[in-house]
């Protein structure tokens, strides 16, 4: 018996140990502790509060020259949680690239017409999608099915720390609001693959 | 049956399990924090140590299997498998039947199509049997003492 539970402790220490190296060496590490959520909403919420405002291009006149009169920028959404209103002011504006943290059968049923799919049961099978596109600078909003769902915060961690994407946000109350204000969004959602 | 046909059984039994946990483990230890997410989907540990069981177990679970394929660390092996067996039967119960939570199971890593609840449970709980007979059926073990040999088939043989 003594013989069993020395070679089980031996395996379980090589193993842990293993465990650890392989972390440590690996291109894209874990912390060994996760975050703690602040408000509900994920650490890697870094600059998200405070959104660009996106330059509104000069309109050119009948006669091709650029006019004076430029067109004043929409209003820049204000600090603090995503919300509806806020995320929609990003559609509008293309101010942010939205990442759908959902499952295939979810994104199927809906989602932002303008969203890079990344689902967080396959976020590096995918992460093409968005770092052959999306520059580390650019503002990303992730979001999955809403209430507890836990997707896009893995999906923004990956990309806040193991891609280096600087401004990522986690849209908390996700596709349930978008679902329950459907038609203030109708315009930017897409159905199908 | 011959020794020899209940050796051939017990590799067998272990070769399924072994299997099984190879399979699951590596996929884990490829993309670990899709692992994390399940086990904080859970709700069972604290949000802070996902990653560590994320980090951790997967190769817990890489080790035992290949110790349950060789005859000489099979009770180990076993001993092992059978704890974390039991420890997933007991997580998917509280938290899918129990909490009643939609979740997947995460057994297989990214592989997050199979939900948690009692398939998942009555999947874990065939593995048990399947490595108890892998040790129980190991000539070696059936010439030892109940007390030697792993704890269920020291009981069933003192019944």
């Amino acid at each position: 018996m003594n013989k069993v539970m020395t070679q089980i402790i031996t395996l379980l220490v090589i193993a842990s140990a293993l465990g650890a190296a392989t972390n440590s060496i690996r291109p894209t590490s874990m912390p060994w502790m996760r975050a703690e959520r602040i408000n509900g909403s994920e650490a890697v919420t870094n600059t998200a509060t405070t959104p660009k405002v996106v330059p509104v291009e000069p309109k050119r006149a009948g006669s091709g020259s650029v006019a004076n009169a430029v067109e004043p920028a929409p209003a820049a959404p204000a600090a603090g949680p995503l919300t509806a209103e806020d995320v929609l002011l990003h559609l509008k504006n293309g101010s942010a690239r939205f990442v759908d943290a959902r499952e295939q059968h979810e994104w199927v049923e809906g989602h932002f017409r303008s969203a890079i799919h990344i689902p967080a049961s396959a976020i590096y099978a995918n992460i093409d999608r968005i770092v052959r596109e999306v520059p580390p600078n650019e503002k990303i909003i992730v979001y999955c099915g809403g209430g507890d769902c836990e997707a896009s915060h893995h999906v923004a961690d990956a990309l806040k720390n193991d891609f280096k994407y600087q401004d990522v946000t986690v849209y908390v109350k996700g596709w349930q609001e978008v679902d329950s204000k459907m038609s203030m969004f109708a315009s930017y959602v897409a159905k199908g693959d | 049956m011959t020794k020899q046909q209940l050796a051939i059984v017990s590799h067998v039994c272990a070769l399924g399990v072994a299997g099984v946990f190879l399979y699951a483990s590596l996929e884990k230890i490829w993309e670990p924090r899709q692992f994390a997410m399940d086990v904080t989907n859970f709700r069972i540990l604290p949000d802070a140590y996902a990653n560590l069981v994320a980090i951790i177990l997967p190769w817990w679970e890489l080790a035992a299997a290949i110790a349950l394929l060789i005859p000489a660390t099979r009770r180990a092996g076993a001993w092992v498998i059978s704890g974390m067996l039991v420890m997933f039967i007991g997580a998917v119960a509280y938290a899918a039947l129990y909490k009643g939570l939609h979740i997947s199971c995460g057994c297989f890593g990214k592989d997050g199509s199979t939900a948690a609840g009692w398939k998942t449970i009555g999947l874990d709980a065939f593995l048990l049997v399947v490595t108890f007979l892998s040790v129980r059926l190991m000539p070696e073990a059936s010439e030892r003492q109940p007390v030697e040999t792993f704890p269920a088939a020291a009981a069933s043989q003192g019944a």
